[in-house]
């Protein structure tokens, strides 16, 4: 079977883009599902868990557990990407100790960044600080 | 629930509201970093050539942490004009005087620590924006971590400290009463993004969306920690995920380690003997002090992402910015919150260890989500870093998981108690990390130390898990040249019996002590002993030492090997700090001699602990700092022994 060039061209450049699509940014979390903002807003700071979070967004691409000894901040962030049609963008969600995400924040390439919802900080019960197991 | 105000969560709906919303609000004004209270934590160095009597050195009145080693929070670089306080104060900004806390670009004045983020939905003033502060950056401000490697053309001269936003400090420290700013490096956030394949890319950036204290979002670095290699390079890890930046000096900074010679940096060579010093080695370079009086260094401002704020331009963080220093190499470590940067030479190989805070990002080798655990690179070429391979962390809770801490040791500098076992250690290199870091009482006991064969640092294989069933591990040291190790954990009494176990330790803040091994033979692990401040054993005596009960937990020992025979312990990380100078040798043989208790290793007599020691110091500010790393600088003073501390709170 042969093809005319035509078909040819146009199959090579569907695979192309597959290619190139496989570096952009959108797709490179590949354990993640595409992000939808309004599954975002609906994300009860203050109450939801990681469990409820992973369950209406999917697993994060990218998150963080600082660990920290010495507190000042939230030590657990998980990120997601999306994009819309401005861009990339990426949500971020902090949680307590207790796992409860206590802010949204969503960052754009330029760095530019806004708190889309939060929550007052529970009072601290950082396991460094607590008592060791009986 | 408390939510940002009644009107939002409606309007929060709305994607395109949203975007709105994040075109509208500027980065300048989300996050505050000077809020009332906060301690400036910084560097001191101490005089210890009296053990017994160790006293601050290099002091500054106008500094509110009574130290020259110190970034004040304004770009303008005087404590004066930013803080308005006195010395006694130790508070940056906030509590003495608001309005200079504004001046110098801080957030409006009804902002509070736990207050939710202003509305969004309003324009707030641009507080002095022109005026720009550390202050504002929003993430974390002051120091963090100093350099710990020995290497003898900057040992005595530099003091080099990792300062979150401030980037990393370097203080001349030649004449070490008067200490003098003589160079730093601030990255820039990288907004280009994270490639899924490890370089930047279009797209969200690498660095962290992360809290200031006041639940305000910022989006800035965090340089956590910084150490050289054996060529002098300086490397610097980014907590907020920005990746690894190669240093090195130039100007006034690179002439004050070398006079005025050519650079002449070591270049990759079998010629090269390995590094003896710690700690690879026990030959403790000597620093030669001076009373030159050198001119106090006014560093220049950084620059900015917005070189002229206006309305349009209101990013007031800082961009890529150098005094006396110059980006050499660059990797995003695809995005992973680093700790510790360890570069050690294998073979003609320079090799980074690149230890990572828990968490999970892509590995751009498999394209697999894999959870934090050590990212190893090729830096032979500084300038083209070669990522090699990332051994995955633990597995399971994030509260157990991350590799925080590495060090690496050649099994032809270990020593052996056999010829078979020189052979077999011949040529290979060992990776002694930290596994998990937090998992306390959520989690108890599945946190260990490990140790890999990284001979191959592209294949590393796990060889084994030192102290299984631990708590809380963190920063470790590692004696080459000995194959001791003094591992940063607590044990867990939920653990099954094992020769190692030593339950009942005290610990305020960090739950952390020692537990010392002989890793000579990294196969087979031999316990050595557990230790801490006086006041932490299980069996409590009369005494306890410290600014608490119980003494605060350690956050890393340092040896300065068998020829100093000197160990140094802070603890406290950042508050209620203490520094404790201990006898190695008593440390270690203390629990084999004939009169020791039958319980000596697990769970020591108050004797017991006191029996090593030579002397300890709690920090400037009593509670507010804390000990996080303690340097030793072994020198000589107009022919006289002159030995130094550098101890660092974190911030």
């Amino acid at each position: 079977m042969t093809y005319g060039w035509p078909i040819v061209f146009l199959m090579v450049a569907i695979a192309w883009s597959l290619v190139l699509a496989s570096d952009a940014p959108g797709s490179a979390p590949a354990a993640s599902r595409e992000l939808r903002m309004d599954l975002v807003t609906k994300i009860s700071i203050g109450s939801a868990t990681r469990a409820g979070v992973a369950k209406l967004l999917g697993r994060p691409w990218r998150t963080v557990h600082y660990g920290d000894c010495n507190t000042v901040e939230y030590q657990e962030l998980w990120e997601y990407w999306g994009h819309d049609v401005t861009g990339s963008f990426k949500i971020t969600i902090e949680f307590d100790d207790a796992g409860i995400a206590r802010v949204i924040a969503r960052t754009v390439p330029t760095g530019a960044i806004v708190v889309l919802a939060a929550a007052p900080a529970p009072q601290s019960s950082h396991q460094h600080q607590g008592k060791e197991p009986e | 629930m408390r939510i940002l105000g009644p009107s939002l969560s409606d309007v929060l709906r709305s994607p395109v509201v949203l975007l709105l919303l994040t075109s509208i609000v500027p980065v300048s004004v989300l996050a505050q970093e000077c809020t009332a209270g906060n301690a400036p934590h910084a560097a001191w160095l101490y005089d210890v050539t009296d053990e017994a009597h160790p006293r601050l050195i290099s002091e500054d009145p106008a500094d509110p942490a009574r130290t020259r080693l110190n970034v004040p929070d304004g770009f303008n670089y005087t404590w004066d004009t930013i803080s308005g306080q006195s010395p006694s104060q130790d508070t940056h900004c906030g509590i003495a005087n608001p309005a200079h806390c504004r001046d110098a670009g801080v957030y409006p004045p009804s902002l509070t620590p736990q207050d939710p983020p202003p509305d969004p939905n309003v324009q707030p003033a641009l507080p002095n924006v022109g005026k720009n502060g550390f202050c504002n950056q929003g993430g974390r401000f002051g120091a963090h971590s100093s350099t710990e490697l020995f290497y003898p053309p900057y040992y005595g001269k530099l003091a080099i400290v990792s300062w979150f936003v401030g980037g990393v400090r370097v203080f001349d420290i030649r004449n070490p009463d008067a200490a003098r700013p003589i160079a730093y490096f601030i990255p820039a956030p990288n907004d280009t993004g994270c490639g899924p394949r490890g370089g930047p890319s279009p797209g969200p950036g690498c660095t962290f969306a992360n809290t200031g204290r006041d639940n305000h979002m910022v989006n800035t670095i965090h340089t956590n920690n910084v150490e050289l290699d054996d060529r002098g390079y300086i490397y610097i890890a980014d907590r907020a995920g920005t990746g690894m930046h190669i240093l090195r000096l130039t100007g006034e900074a690179w002439r004050a380690v070398s006079g005025d010679a050519d650079r002449g940096e070591q270049e990759p060579s079998d010629d090269h003997p390995l590094p003896d010093y710690p700690p690879y080695g026990s030959h403790v370079p000597t620093a030669h002090f001076d009373h030159t009086v050198r001119p106090q260094l006014i560093p220049p401002p950084p620059k900015m992402l917005c070189p002229v704020p206006s309305a349009s331009c209101t990013d007031a963080r800082p961009a890529q910015s150098a005094w006396n220093m110059e980006l050499v190499g660059y990797d995003t470590l695809d995005g992973r919150s680093t700790y510790q940067p360890l570069v050690v030479r294998q073979g003609l190989r320079y090799i980074a260890y690149m230890a990572h805070h828990a968490g999970t990002a892509i590995n751009r080798l498999t394209l697999a989500s894999e959870t934090n655990g050590t990212s190893i690179l090729d830096v032979t070429h500084p300038a083209h870093p070669v990522y090699l391979a990332h051994i995955p962390g633990p597995g399971g809770s994030l509260d157990a998981a991350g590799n925080q801490m590495a060090h690496v040791c050649s099994g032809d500098i270990l020593p052996s108690n056999s010829p078979a076992e020189a052979a077999r250690k011949h040529g290979h290199y060992y990776l002694l990390r930290s596994n998990g870091n937090s998992s306390g009482s959520a989690n108890p006991g599945a946190e260990s130390h490990q140790i890999f064969d990284v001979t191959d640092p592209a294949h590393p294989v796990l060889l084994t898990t030192v102290a299984p069933q631990l708590t809380n591990t963190h920063k470790s040291w590692w004696e080459c040249d000995t194959g001791i190790a003094f591992l940063v954990a607590n044990d867990s009494s939920l653990a099954s019996p094992r020769a190692d176990l030593a339950p009942g330790w005290h610990q305020s803040g960090s739950n952390q002590h020692v537990k010392i091994y002989n890793l000579h033979d990294p196969a087979n692990p031999e316990y050595i002993r557990d230790f801490g401040l006086v006041g932490q054993q299980p069996n409590v005596g009369d005494a306890v030492e410290g600014l608490v009960t119980p003494p605060t937990g350690i956050h890393g020992p340092i040896s300065a090997g068998k020829e100093k025979n000197r160990v140094y312990l802070a603890y406290g990380v950042g508050s209620n700090g203490v520094v404790e100078i201990v006898d190695r040798e008593e440390l270690l043989t203390g629990c084999t001699a004939a009169d020791a208790s039958a319980h000596c290793a697990a769970s020591p007599t108050q004797q017991e602990m006191l029996a090593p020691q030579r002397g300890w110091f709690t920090l400037p500010g009593l509670t507010l700092q804390g000990g996080h790393t303690s340097f030793p600088i072994f020198g000589e003073e107009d022919g006289k022994p002159r030995n130094l501390l550098l101890v660092v709170s974190e911030d």
